[in-house]
């Protein structure tokens, strides 16, 4: 097997983790994680052996003369040829920062149209993001709101900026967005021939879209929908022509991309599953939950059959992340709730 | 964030508070009319109507120190006074009180059971009363919660437990009871439930018709553990923990201790982003306290204290031992009486 429990290395890291969906990102050899209102980032090259703690740096977030200190609500790392970003979903909207978090490189306040939210059972926010490529090429960053809209930010390729005001894609939801997924973000930027232009999103509710990016903003087009269940996406990946669904009740969903039709359904949790990292290259995925489980499977798509390949109970812990990392990518970094410890299980050839 | 976690908070807070209040006072032997006025005083003022009106009003979280003021209001809405101590005690027993409440719920829908089984015992408290007038009070939150609650989604529910456990986050302090319970371990982690259940570990593949292709069940790392290593304390959440007359729970022995890192001493943990947030949020213009905050905590209808106010010396540690200065009622009193039950209650 090429994982292990005892092949794990694990440090003292300090702030804790907030318990959000999807609290762990890698991003070109460090991870990233929230605090509350403040991302957090270390190098994994830092992680020398168990027991000696990595030298967190936490985000400075300024524009100007004012710190922004909104809550986050989601962090991502996007990538684009030799271009990486990290997205923060906060209160207020998005930031962009280069992949070194140093530089902050964009600020996005909610739109106008996130804000029509008459529920008035939470605060607006923004949450969730992800890279696609549209048919004509344009490379943007998706991200949600609390409202249910959608919005879009293009990447211009020979600056490596974002420019202009985000984009709404067609309305759709109508809770608050949860997950978004594309086969390119699921690839981590590397181009595979199979990578097409789809982006899929997720609710509050349940509900699952699968949309195809002709152009950007308007030119989304709805393929299918998946109703709502009842039970929220956490984390959405897209692989060749699978959606991957990780749901809060621990259940890991496959559904055909094109019909939206339940290929496979993989107990992975108990309860309150929070997060699922995809491989860039191989179809397995890793899933954290708050009750103390993770797991990394192996994909039953493509002809493939499902296999666990990793089953870890981290004692009294409410994981809130899990991403894959190291040079090779198949190391498994976890995270957990108002814990300061970060594990890495190593892969072994 | 959720707008609907206020209420859940203030409530399960203050019936931990009062849980501890009722505990100390009849611990101290303080006579029963005051007890009672105490008890009475502070659950009035606690689901006072209007305050209750505006408390459920969809509202941002409040920060853990501007909380602790309403409770500090709260706990002094009577003839009673605390030591600042006292008040820094009470308040890390009732938040570490309702996180491990929160922690240890396996359905989203249980915060709802938990603050109404706290109702419940509150309200069997004041049956216990003399004057039992605030009891139409208990009735009217029990109904607001069930209306506030009842019928969100799961999705609208964990942004609500998000949103409160967010609110936790780095408060870690041990507890002597829930040491000596098995509730927390000796490292002072909050033992969480069983992750082992009969669909952790199946997968089911279908085919292009939908119908069953293939089953097979892997086996999981939580299947193999002794499940007296997870959380088995048989009192449900949102009991009153602090009741002599419940039996003492005597935790099996667990191995698990070890496998996590310590806690480390709460001092490490301070972080200033909250209050930092709420000024930045509150602006200049309306002072260090934010407008929507001095709204609520004005609401609470705290009066000026009588003159036969009392100082409740809560854990015994306090400097006006014996032979310090009487306060204005005749009960000042010299240190807590050794009380086996909540003895040392601080780690």
């Amino acid at each position: 097997m090429p994982y292990a429990d005892k092949q794990m290395v694990k440090a003292p890291m300090k702030p804790s983790p907030s318990l959000i969906y999807n609290n762990l990102t890698a991003c070109e050899g460090s991870l990233l994680y929230a605090h509350i209102r403040q991302a957090c980032t270390f190098a994994l090259s830092g992680m020398k052996a168990s027991g000696v703690p990595v030298d967190v740096r936490k985000v400075e977030s300024q524009l100007g003369d004012v710190k922004l200190g909104d809550v986050i609500h989601s962090v991502t790392a996007c990538s684009h040829n030799a271009f990486a970003f990290i997205v923060l979903a906060t209160d207020a909207g998005v930031q962009i920062w280069d992949s070194s978090a140093y530089h902050l490189l964009y600020v996005a306040p909610l739109p106008a149209a996130a804000s029509l939210d008459v529920s008035l059972r939470h605060s607006t926010f923004a949450r969730a993001a992800a890279i696609n490529v549209a048919a004509d090429g344009t490379p943007h960053v998706v991200f949600g709101s609390s409202s249910g809209s959608l919005f879009c930010l293009p990447l211009n390729e020979r600056e490596g900026r974002f420019k202009g005001a985000p984009a709404a894609l067609p309305a759709h939801h109508k809770s608050p967005i949860t997950a978004i997924g594309s086969a390119y973000q699921s690839r981590q930027g590397k181009w595979t021939e199979d990578l097409g232009c789809n982006l899929v999103t997720c609710d509050e509710e349940g509900g699952i879209a699968v949309w195809e990016a002709l152009s950007i903003g308007p030119g989304y087009k709805l393929l299918t929908s998946i109703p709502p269940s009842g039970t929220p996406v956490v984390s959405v990946a897209v692989r060749r022509d699978i959606v991957v669904a990780a749901r809060l009740d621990g259940a890991v969903q496959l559904y055909g991309l094109r019909d939206g039709k339940l290929r496979a359904d993989m107990g992975s949790a108990s309860r309150l599953l929070s997060s699922m990292a995809i491989h860039p290259t191989k179809d397995i995925i890793a899933t954290a939950a708050e009750d103390g489980s993770l797991h990394v499977w192996a994909l039953p798509i493509g002809g493939a059959k499902a296999d666990l390949l990793l089953s870890v109970c981290w004692m009294h812990a409410v994981l809130t992340g899990v991403a894959f990392c190291g040079p090779t990518s198949d190391d498994v970094a976890v995270v957990a709730y108002d814990t300061d410890e970060v594990h890495v299980y190593k892969y072994a050839a | 964030m959720s707008e609907l976690a206020m209420p859940l908070l203030v409530v399960n807070l203050g019936c931990e508070m009062v849980y501890i209040l009722e505990q100390r006072l009849k611990a101290q032997n303080i006579p029963a009319d005051k007890s009672c006025k105490v008890l009475n005083d502070v659950i009035r003022t606690m689901f006072d109507a209007e305050y209750v009106d505006k408390l459920f009003a969809p509202q941002d979280m409040y920060s853990v120190s501007k909380t602790r003021k309403i409770f500090d209001r709260l706990a002094h809405s009577s003839i009673m006074r605390l030591s600042e101590s006292s008040m820094d005690k009470l308040y890390d027993l009732m938040l570490m009180g309702f996180k491990y409440q929160l922690l240890c719920a396996t359905k989203l829908e249980q915060m709802l059971d938990v603050s109404l089984l706290h109702l419940v015992t509150v309200r069997s408290i004041v049956e216990g009363l003399p004057d039992r007038s605030s009891l139409p009070l208990i009735a009217t939150v029990e109904r607001l919660l069930g209306r506030t609650y009842r019928g969100l989604g799961q999705g609208a529910l964990h942004l609500v437990r998000q949103t409160l456990l967010r609110f936790f986050q780095d408060k870690r302090v041990k507890v002597s009871l829930f040491l000596q319970e098995g509730i927390q371990s000796s490292m002072g982690r909050i033992i969480l439930p069983s992750p082992a259940n009969t669909y952790v570990g199946t997968v089911t593949t279908y085919d292009m018709a939908g119908g069953l292709e293939s089953q097979e069940k892997f086996k999981v790392k939580s299947s193999t553990i002794d499940p007296q290593e997870f959380f088995v304390h048989p009192v449900p959440l949102g009991s009153n923990l602090y009741n002599k007359e419940r039996p003492k729970v005597v935790p099996p022995p667990r191995k698990g201790d070890a496998l996590t890192a310590p806690i480390k001493s709460e001092d490490d943990y301070k972080t200033n982003a909250d209050d930092e947030a709420d000024r930045q949020r509150c602006g200049p213009q309306w002072g260090p306290g934010g407008a929507e905050f001095a709204y609520l905590s004005a609401l609470l209808n705290v009066k000026a204290p009588p003159a036969d106010n009392f100082k409740l010396n809560l854990f015994g540690d306090e400097g006006d031992a014996a032979g310090g200065p009487a306060q204005s009622s005749n009960l000042a009193f010299s240190g807590a009486q050794a009380d086996a039950h909540l003895a040392g209650v601080m780690s």
